[in-house]
């Protein structure tokens, strides 16, 4: 055993069962409690970042992700061969796998990470909402039964609040779906809801809910050790996202009362102890206009855990590591306190050109990361390194840290524009043009305003496959100066002229020669078939490309057309007619 | 320190450092006779050649002293070494038509095996920037027959082929063995007028077969791209032909490890529109407006365009990345596949594949030429070798089905059964054995020929063409997911730049073997 602080680490070396930045962020926090790591990699990965950094290294072989870390027999072994005593399994991959929990665990190896059950419930959409109602947290209100009349509608909305959305019991993708704004309306919008439903889906039965127009995703980090305290650790903002996938985090969460961020702390904590819960998780919420709705637990360490760190000052990842080794929390709430503002911006290998987000795998040709104060930088990568088509594009996390969100914001943005980034495009332009909008500043962004409200249309991500493109690089000439008669030696930084410079794009094609030179007066049938038509006649004057005939063939129609320009002089063929290829059919003079 | 030594050196005759300086600047220099020559020929210096090649000041050169002690022969008639080429490093292999009018000695041979020697080891690219009149018979024992003869230069550039792109442009003759040079390579830029290739020249065809025939006739730019396909493209003059040489290398990769590079995205100059594919099956129309409507600006490099020009091959970047394109054009020869045609694709698609450039073909195809003439010709084999080519390559594969895709026509334009990531079909698309007229002709003979009566004879065929129509209607395709998606003509570009990129991870993984056995 360690000794570590004041407190023993039951386990001596820990293996990661993920790659890229989490795998570094793990390494290094194991690196600062004393305990050894062990790395696991694919083919791919065999010189990545987290392999250099760990002290051990096992090839699980294999390229994708199922192959390599997604390889319960690898990495079984690798836990055998390297002795490894705890696993951290990251986010994704096997972090919420109760089999692999329970596989590991079964070895007499220490899982960091909630127990297997509570795993098991949460990864359930239909468990999670039972256990979180057990404890008296609900979800989006909604009625269970089936609606037959308008005034069951008024009657919802006037109790839970309006707008209500009338959906088909049947349907999905927002078809037969009708919003209803107020009570005057919810008649018509019922027997539209249901004639759109039986036509799509062939039922007209309807049910109905709390419709939320610009919904946020606010969620609470919550901590729990094994003798039964659990902590929340304030909320984190995720609503700047596209197609579920978060681009933007803050913490906390603006705008939301005091009060209210107790009672979600409160849910949040609730709903884990009800589960059973030990170790960090995440409680998901939808927000809006003062009210919460629960929405799911992820039970594992979340991508944006930065955020929550650099305004608690707690380390989520050491704290992960005590309760795993049986340590009880050593604070309590009350110790909990929020400072300044944090954002997290993911920068991944995407293309945001006109709002696509195309995944861009390469190499990084080079890459400079940000720093100065309040700035972090959690990235998996080097320059020179690859990021592969395999694996999630998550290059790293520009996370910077401010005393209000407006200085917060300032830093981000002072940040984005320091990091460079080349050989693959970003996501980086689109979280500039987030943190520039002033719905953004005003706390106006929803789940929904990435996809719909901000225009990406002029955003372009430019490649550069050389290290540098729109830029000369400079050289340092010293020059002898005079000045009022006196003489100075400076050094200047000049554009290097004849360094290469990226290619343009393709400029020249075909320019100056084009088209066979048949120029020959025989016009000649290409191909077997048929003399539909004959557009010209005897004596007519024809220019270059002119139709002279129409040819059928494999019931195509062809033009046949001049190869000089001319007179005709003679038509040999007539409507009707069979042609071989290479048959003259007519001749210009 | 030269200076201390260049005392004595006058006394006793010149010093090795003197000698090497001057044999560096005979190596280089271009005497009057021969810039009189390049002069009259519209011929660049093969030095100028290089320089706009190669990045400035990047170009490292290897025995530029070949043959230095016999004198008349620079660098040995050839200029051999590694640059950059637009930031990528590059082999270069380029013969000096004024000396002894490009022909290769004993060195230049060793020199050229040498340079593919380095590309081998460093699966880099060559330039090949050919202008030779061939071997000199008084080295023949030196260059020819040996272990390190010519052949190697032949054979080191088969193994190669597909490992980094060999792009060769052809300023001058190319003759006898010369020519296989560019024959193995990706691609050759003929100089319209000066480039020329051929086995035997016109004297020795007279003599031998006697055979009347002039060199542009036997074997000149326009010939070659346009009746033999042994060239792709046709350039106007030396400074052309090096500016389409590093456009091509722009699209691929410079080595089959790697990617292509990528650029910025731009919009297509005109968006393919609803309109542009004529709903009448039997009319013709350009398929390049198409091809325009999908890509970036400008961004389309045709290869062989003047090679059966049914089909058209060629590079493109979608959103700045490149794909290679396979399309039908309707506009010429009703966009039937020849042999040439089918060739030219097989070849196309084959460069796609070993470079990971992904594919996107354009199918409106009536099939496969019949009759005799092409029957002797061996379209079956030449069909057969397109559809071998379509079925081996492994990088991201759309097939877009524009309007017809009949027969054999499908298959070899990468119909559903060969694989593709998707085939997308346009509203206008049709899939069938073969059209409905023929078909009906085809299948009711008998009964037709049995109709006396014409008006009924005409209503019998309506008839039967409309229940043809029927049972091949786009709509009962998709429903028997014969087709993957129906796409809007304004949204297929959106859709073959999502798809593409979803398909990046492809396992590419194909077959264990030593190669396939495909006709040829």
């Amino acid at each position: 055993m360690l000794r570590c602080g004041n407190h023993y680490l039951v386990f001596t070396k820990v293996l990661i069962a993920n790659r890229g930045e989490i795998a570094v962020r793990v390494i290094r926090a194991c690196q600062e409690l004393g305990v050894a790591t062990v790395a696991v990699y694919s083919d791919l990965d065999r010189d990545a970042l987290h392999v250099r950094l760990a002290d051990e290294a096992y090839a699980l072989g294999g390229q994708t992700a199922a192959e390599s870390y997604l390889n319960t027999e690898s990495i079984l072994d690798a836990i055998e061969r390297s002795g490894a005593d705890a696993v951290h399994p990251g986010y994704g991959f096997f972090s919420e796998n109760a089999d692999f929990a329970k596989a590991i665990t079964d070895r007499g190896v220490t899982f960091i990470g909630p127990p297997p059950s509570a795993i098991q419930v949460m990864g359930d959409k239909i468990s999670a909402r039972g256990a979180a109602e057990q404890v008296g947290v609900r979800g989006v209100p909604g009625s269970t039964e089936l609606i037959t009349d308008g005034s069951q509608v008024i009657a919802f909305g006037d109790s839970y609040g309006w707008p209500v959305a009338i959906k088909a019991a049947y349907g999905g993708g927002g078809r037969g779906m009708k919003v209803v704004e107020n009570g005057d309306q919810a008649d018509d919008a019922l027997a539209a809801a249901k004639r759109e439903s039986l036509a799509y889906f062939g039922r007209d039965e309807c049910y109905m809910e709390r419709y939320l127009t610009k919904p946020r995703h606010v969620e609470v980090q919550i901590l729990a050790d094994s003798h039964g305290k659990c902590l929340y650790l304030g909320t984190r903002d995720c609503s700047a996202q596209r197609r579920h996938q978060k681009l933007i985090e803050e913490a906390p969460a603006p705008g939301i009362p005091d009060e209210t961020i107790a009672a979600m702390g409160k849910a949040a904590v609730a709903v884990a102890k009800g589960c059973g819960y030990v170790n960090a998780g995440t409680v998901e919420f939808l927000y809006e206009d003062g009210e919460f709705h629960y929405l799911e637990m992820n039970t594992r360490l979340q991508v944006e855990h930065p955020v929550t760190e650099m305004v608690t000052g707690i380390d989520l990842v050491e704290q992960q590591l005590r309760i795993a080794s049986g340590e009880a929390l050593g604070f309590d709430q009350s110790d909990v306190v929020v400072r300044g503002h944090a954002i997290e911006l993911r920068i991944n290998a995407e293309d945001p050109s006109n709002g696509l987000f195309l995944p861009c795998p390469g190499t990084i040709t080079s890459m400079s990361t940000p720093d100065g104060f309040g700035t972090r930088f959690d990235t998996g990568y080097e320059s020179g390194d690859e990021v592969s088509q395999f694996y999630d594009n998550l290059i790293g996390k520009l996370i910077v840290w401010g005393d209000t969100r407006e200085s917060a914001t300032a830093r981000a943005i002072r940040a984005l524009r320091e990091l460079k980034i080349e050989g693959i495009a970003t996501t980086s332009p689109a979280s500039l043009a987030v943190l520039r909008h002033p719905e953004f500043a005003a706390i106006q962004h929803s789940t929904k305003w990435v996809e719909e409200t901000l225009d990406l249309s002029g955003i372009s991500a430019v490649v550069t496959p050389e290290s540098t493109d729109d830029e000369i690089p400079r050289v340092k000439r010293d020059l002898d100066v005079e000045v009022n008669g006196k003489r100075f030696s400076v050094s200047m930084w000049v554009p290097d002229t004849s360094a290469p410079t990226a290619r343009p794009r393709r400029s020249t094609r075909q320019r100056t020669v084009a088209g066979p030179a048949s120029g020959s007066g025989d016009v000649t049938a290409p191909m077997q078939g048929t003399i539909v038509k004959v557009s010209v006649a005897a004596g007519d004057a024809v220019e270059v490309g002119d139709t002279i005939v129409v040819l059928e063939a494999m019931k195509m129609e062809n033009s046949i057309t001049a190869g000089k320009a001319g007179t005709i002089a003679e038509i040999r063929v007539a409507e009707g007619d069979s042609v071989g290829s290479g048959d003259v059919v007519a001749t210009i003079a | 320190m030269s200076s201390q030594r260049s005392d004595s050196a006058e006394t006793e005759g010149e010093s090795t450092p003197k000698k090497i300086s001057d044999a560096r600047a005979a190596a280089i220099r271009l005497t009057d006779k021969g810039a009189a020559r390049l002069a009259r020929d519209s011929k660049l210096h093969v030095r100028e050649r290089i320089s706009r090649l190669v990045d400035a000041d990047t170009f490292v050169e290897d025995a530029q002293l070949a043959n230095a002690t016999s004198s008349g022969y620079p660098a040995d008639g050839v200029v051999t070494g590694v640059g950059l080429v637009d930031g990528r490093p590059a082999v270069v292999v380029a013969n000096d038509p004024t000396v002894k009018a490009g022909s290769w000695g004993a060195r230049t041979v060793e020199k050229i095996v040498r340079a593919t020697e380095r590309a081998l080891d460093s699966d880099l690219p060559i330039f090949w920037l050919v202008d030779s009149a061939g071997a000199r018979i008084t080295d023949q024992v030196q260059l020819f027959p040996g272990r390190r003869g010519a052949g190697r230069i032949f054979h080191n550039q088969v193994r190669l082929s597909g490992r980094a792109p060999q792009i060769c442009c052809l300023f001058g003759p190319s003759a006898a063995g010369g020519a296989y040079i560019p024959a193995f390579c990706d691609v050759v830029f003929m100089v319209d007028g000066n480039a020329s290739m051929y086995l035997g020249s016109p004297r020795m065809a007279e003599e031998v077969i006697n055979e009347h025939v002039t060199l542009e006739e036997m074997g000149g730019a326009r010939m070659h791209v346009s009746v033999s396909g042994c060239a792709d493209n046709l350039v106007a003059d030396d400074a052309e032909a090096i500016e389409a040489a590093k456009d091509f290398f722009s699209y691929l990769p410079t080595s089959w490890e790697e990617a292509p590079p990528s650029y910025a995205s731009a919009e297509p100059s005109r968006p393919l529109a609803v309109g542009v594919i004529p709903d009448d099956e039997k009319s013709g129309y350009d398929v390049h407006t198409v091809i325009e409507g999908l890509i970036d600006a400008d961004s389309f490099f045709e290869i062989k365009p003047l090679f059966a020009a049914e089909l058209v091959v060629g590079f493109g970047r979608l959103s700045g990345n490149t794909v290679g394109i396979v399309a039908n054009n309707p506009a010429v020869n009703g966009g039937v596949l020849f042999v040439d045609s089918a060739d030219k694709a097989a070849r196309f698609i084959w460069m796609c594949d070993a470079y990971n450039v992904p594919l996107i073909y354009l199918a409106d195809v009536p099939g496969f030429m019949i009759g005799t003439e092409v029957e002797r010709q061996g379209i079956i084999r030449h069909g057969a070798k397109m559809i071998t080519a379509v079925s081996e390559a492994t990088v991201p594969t759309i097939s877009v089905i524009m309007r017809k895709a009949y027969g054999a026509g499908l298959y070899a334009m990468c119909g559903p059964a060969f694989g593709p990531d998707a085939c997308l079909a346009l509203p206008s698309a049709k899939i069938a054995v073969m059209g409905a007229e023929p078909a009906v002709n085809a299948v009711f003979a008998n009964q037709i020929a049995a109709i006396d009566d014409p008006d009924e004879r005409q209503s019998f065929i309506e008839e039967k063409r409309r229940e043809f129509d029927e049972d091949v209607d786009l709509l009962r395709l998709a429903s028997d997911l014969v087709v993957d998606a129906v796409i809007e003509p304004h949204e297929l570009r959106r859709e073959l730049i999502i798809r593409l990129a979803l398909a990046a991870s492809k396992n590419r993984d194909f077959s264990r073997r030593r190669h396939g056995v495909p006709p040829v």
